[in-house]
């Protein structure tokens, strides 16, 4: 068959293979079979032709105008059997019954959203006590008694005579105690500091440690980890800054800031190298090993990506504030 | 603390804009907060906030330092070689008695004699003073604010005609020791409290502030300047104990810079020989000896690039060194020796100077590299795994997830059984929530009254979070993952299809019966079991494999009077490691039945006190293996039946894995069960 007439043809009939309304038949009519039709196009052509060349283009294109003419006779005398069923009192309008969803709190959505990408490049999630030890929150941690690097973590002291950990860096020292390196691991939780309740503080929160200790992992390579999981979480054109800072148990330390619209430059984690007296604390040795941790603070994200104003929202559980997450 | 920057001019060369400059000093770890200009447009002033480990930054030569060093430029003290008038003659008779050189390992000071108190501060005085939030009050204490401010050296001027006995003594307080400071403050002081004191009375906390009683006035002629320094830890626990800090205490207690102590001296004698113009100047009278004692760390090249991950080159690391007034020599190729100035306390080991080389060579500059490791699969951890499936469930039903305080007040708690053996909190921030939780319930009660206080119909809750407390016997806090879930008001809203209806127990039950069974916990069992704060009878305990995993109930109505609810709210709490540890994640399939079950109903009339369970259990007893389920679809009061009874009915589903079962194969067995449970109950058929 002639390739111009071949192709119509197999155009034609996908056409028709998808037409299920008379709407649609009557497009089909138009296209293929009216007056200005592609078929009539082919006819149009057929008249430049000379010959036998013209002679076989017009059986052709006769044969396919049969062909369409009565597939469309007969796609139109199967819808036409299609009469719409009468549904007196069927409103399609009518509120769809929803059910009703609960949601999970947005802390925990953080959390599991910032977990899930450090998950993803094979940190495994742990958690530890809440109630504490002045070792595991203090001690270890290179944070000496009487010391002015404490005030950053006054602490609630419990009748059992050990505190409320005032950071997550606590799980930290527990999980080194108990393995060996290498370890890459996340942990989530809560932590309390008496500080006074307003818009942005509350005496309890909650904090994301991670830790990453081997033999060769280097300042350099918290600073890749860290960039990628930043992306990952605020999008690909974060922009985001390391600036020295001092933490008792990392050395060299430094606070993350990234680049907020309108707001500047916004302090997100803190991290640094693990301080060698860290490693002695729970017995490794600081020559043969080396490491990173980090820590950040999931209300504090949690409200600059979803604009919520006042941390105080998230513990008071307002259906009408849950229900937007 | 604020930094003027027109004094900063008098030690580094400032290139502008100063905007600059505050950007490099945040990046390099001395945070600018803001750069603002004073009201007279006169000066700008930097907004710095500093890190505990770098006390040597709380001066304006300390900070003009830093600027050095990280733009790499010269550091002046103009005033440094223009020492003060070195006065060799004694102090008439003044002694200084040094009885604790632990606490106070060199104290100094300077007599000097007719003052004119009315000279006023010179304006640059008045005008620096000011930029950095500083009043003016009288020369002589503008004097030693302005040294303060300058080299970080907190100075005290006494009334030299005020001290009693020309004697200064720096001992232990006695116990109930008084003294007024100069803000007024009564202090009652202990012997761990260590004091300046004449020859009756304490004078001075010791580096946090001086007594009303010998302060400077207008009527002071003669003076007796202190420059000392105090150990940090002593200051601190004074100033924490009393509750009483200064600007002076703030340094004494990060560590000031041991020879700061005389340059402040000299640099204060100076300005007051300039300014004050004394008749007479002592000379200088000291007691014990500085303590700055000469720090060597040895750091080696390949330790740097080891652990940042960057190589820079030796000469730029001797750079760093320099520029940070660290006096360093290359011992071969590899090793720096450093020498650690006194103003450096901070640094003590091979890491510190390690992140010094960082910190000046540029954090920006050191490049972002993946760590090397084979790929390994986190483990994961079934409680973890199981909190998270849990969440998706709840959620899934309905219920919204609660974040709530893990500190509660002790609403609707029982003193003895509920609060005997809870962790308490001594300093707690709101001294109504003083409880480390013993359960859920309460945070989840607030959460009802809230949500129920805007009106909504509809309640229901779970919070996953631990409880605490500490066990018999034992000293230490004991805690453990937990979920409560709460549900109050209506299980379903009205619509235009559906009817509302309450929330019941049998609502909160079946959806823990199904969370078990779908968690592969289907053989829980659910038993009575009174608890303080549910009503009972009706509270029932879950047991699997013989532990206890949880618990439900109703509320008491006294613990919801307590809260102020009305409606009924219904509770459960499951113990999360119970659950986890008993939880099958790796399911076995069983075969599909492949032959039609067939349905037959039994409806009994039984009294109201017969427990619908046992009827179940029993039927289930007596059905064997061809009874696959028995399901209670209906329950009904009133009619035909009799007061005080009720009609049970239940459809009994019989299969056969092995064939199709006839009405005949049934017939049997299901009147067999009928008799029995009829005889077993005293039950009626209806």
């Amino acid at each position: 068959m002639e390739p111009m007439v071949e192709d119509l043809a197999r155009e034609a009939r996908q056409f028709l293979s998808r037409v299920d309304s008379s709407i649609a038949l009557e497009d089909f009519r138009i296209a293929y079979l009216g007056k200005k039709s592609k078929l009539n196009g082919l006819m149009e052509h057929l008249k430049t032709l000379q010959g036998e060349e013209r002679r076989l283009f017009g059986i052709a294109a006769n044969a396919l105008k049969k062909e369409l003419e009565a597939a469309f006779e007969e796609k139109k005398s199967s819808l036409g059997t299609e009469r719409p069923v009468s549904r007196p009192g069927f409103d399609p309008t009518l509120a769809g019954v929803r059910p009703s969803l609960g949601r999970i709190h947005p802390i925990t959505q953080t959390i599991q959203e910032i977990s899930g990408i450090f998950r993803r490049l094979g940190f495994e999630r742990v958690d530890g006590p809440e109630i504490e030890t002045e070792f595991y929150n203090f001690t270890a941690l290179n944070i000496p008694l009487d010391h002015p690097s404490r005030d950053g973590f006054d602490t609630f002291y419990t009748s059992s005579g050990q505190l409320l950990r005032s950071q997550t860096s606590t799980v930290q020292i527990r999980v080194m105690q108990a393995r060996k390196p290498p370890l890459r691991i996340i942990a989530p939780g809560r932590v309390y500091r008496p500080d006074a309740v307003d818009a942005s503080h509350s005496f309890m929160f909650h904090q994301i440690e991670g830790l990453m200790v081997d033999e060769s992992v280097t300042f350099s390579d918290l600073k890749g980890i860290l960039h990628l999981f930043l992306r990952e979480l605020f999008g690909a054109d974060t922009k985001i800054r390391f600036r020295p800072h001092f933490f008792p148990f990392t050395e060299p330390s430094v606070e993350v800031d990234i680049r907020w619209a309108q707001k500047g430059w916004l302090e997100i984690l803190g991290a640094g190298a693990v301080h060698p007296n860290v490693f002695k604390a729970v017995g490794y040795d600081p020559k043969s090993v080396q490491g990173f941790a980090f820590g950040l603070g999931v209300e504090r994200i949690a409200m600059l990506r979803h604009g919520i104003p006042d941390i105080r929202l998230f513990y008071e559980n307002d259906m009408r504030f849950l229900e937007q997450f | 603390m604020k930094i003027s920057t027109n004094w900063l001019k008098d030690f580094v060369a400032l290139a502008p804009p100063l905007e600059r400059i505050a950007e490099r000093l945040t990046l390099a770890g001395l945070e600018v907060k803001k750069v603002e200009a004073t009201p007279d447009r006169k000066d700008v002033v930097f907004e710095i906030e500093i890190t505990t480990n770098r006390p040597d930054w709380l001066s304006h030569l300390g900070v003009a330092r830093e600027i050095a060093a990280v733009e790499n430029t010269a550091l002046k003290v103009p005033w440094a070689s223009a020492k003060a008038e070195a006065s060799r003659t004694p102090a008439h008779g003044w002694k200084i008695h040094l009885k604790d050189q632990d606490a106070c390992p060199y104290y100094t000071g300077v007599y000097m004699e007719g003052i004119d108190p009315s000279l006023p501060a010179p304006d640059f005085m008045r005008d620096r003073l000011t930029a950095c939030g500083v009043r003016p009050v009288s020369l002589i204490v503008d004097i030693t604010n302005y040294v303060l401010l300058e080299t970080g050296q907190p100075l005290h001027a006494f009334d030299a005609d005020l001290l009693r006995g020309k004697e200064i003594l720096v001992r232990r307080a006695r116990s109930g020791e008084k003294m007024t400071a100069i803000d007024g403050k009564e202090l009652i002081l202990e012997p761990s409290d260590l004091v300046i004191a004449d020859a009756d009375r304490a004078v001075a906390l010791a580096g946090i502030m001086g007594g009303r009683e010998t302060e400077i006035s207008a009527r002071t002629r003669n003076i007796f300047l202190e420059s000392a320094f105090f150990l940090p830890r002593g200051v601190r626990l004074s100033s924490r104990r009393i509750g009483l800090s200064s600007d002076s205490s703030y340094r004494f207690e990060r560590r000031v810079d041991p020879e700061g102590v005389d340059l402040g001296r000299e640099r204060a004698v100076s300005l007051i020989q300039q300014y004050l113009k004394p008749r007479f100047t002592s000379a200088v009278l000291r007691a014990g000896q500085s303590p700055a004692r000469p720090v060597r760390i040895h750091l080696t090249s390949g330790e740097l690039e080891k652990r940042l991950g960057v190589k820079i080159k030796p000469h730029q690391i001797a750079s760093v060194f320099t520029r940070l007034g660290l006096e360093s020599k290359q011992d071969g190729a590899e090793t720096w020796k450093v020498e650690v100035p006194s103003f450096r306390a901070d640094l003590t080991e091979p890491v510190d100077l390690l992140e010094e080389a960082a910190r000046i060579y540029g954090f920006e500059e050191i490049p972002e590299t993946l760590p090397a490791r084979a790929p390994s699969i986190p483990n994961e951890d079934a409680r973890l795994k199981l909190e998270d499936a849990t969440r998706n469930y709840f959620s899934g039903l309905g219920f919204f997830e609660a974040v709530t305080f893990s500190l509660i007040s002790g609403r609707g708690l029982d003193p003895e059984k509920d609060l005997g053996n809870a962790v308490k909190v001594h300093n707690p921030q709101n001294s109504e929530l003083c409880w480390m939780r013993p359960h859920l319930w309460p945070g989840l009660l607030g959460v009802v009254q809230k949500n129920t206080s805007f009106g909504a119909g509809r309640i229901m809750f779970y919070e996953q979070a631990r409880v605490y407390r500490i066990p018999e016997g034992a000293k230490q806090a004991h805690e453990e993952p937990a979920i409560g879930i709460v549900m109050s008001g209506k299980w379903r809203l009205k619509n235009w299809l559906d009817s509302e209806r309450e929330a019941t127990f049998h609502d909160l039950k079946g959806i823990l019966e199904s969370y078990l069974a779908c968690s592969g916990l289907g053989g829980a069992k659910f038993e009575p079991s009174p608890r303080p704060f549910l009503l009972w009878p009706g509270a029932e305990k879950i047991m699997i494999a013989g532990r206890e995993a949880g618990f439900l109930g109703e509320i008491s109505p006294a613990v919801l009077k307590a809260w102020d609810l009305e409606d009924r709210v219904f509770y459960a709490e499951l113990f999360l490691p119970v659950l986890a540890e008993a939880a099958v994640w790796k399911k076995t399939f069983r075969e599909i039945p492949k032959f039609p079950a067939v349905e037959r109903d039994l409806a009994v009339v039984v009294e109201e006190s017969v427990h619908a369970g046992k009827i179940e259990e029993d039927i289930r007893s007596l059905g064997g293996p061809l009874l696959k389920e028995v399901i209670l679809f209906d329950l009904f009061r009133g009619g035909r039946v009799p007061k005080g009874y009720k009609n049970l009915a239940f459809r009994l589903v019989y299969q056969s894995r092995e064939r199709t079962l006839v009405s005949a194969d049934i017939q049997t067995l299901h009147g067999e069960i009928a008799e029995k449970i009829a005889a077993l109950f005293q039950a009626s058929f209806q």
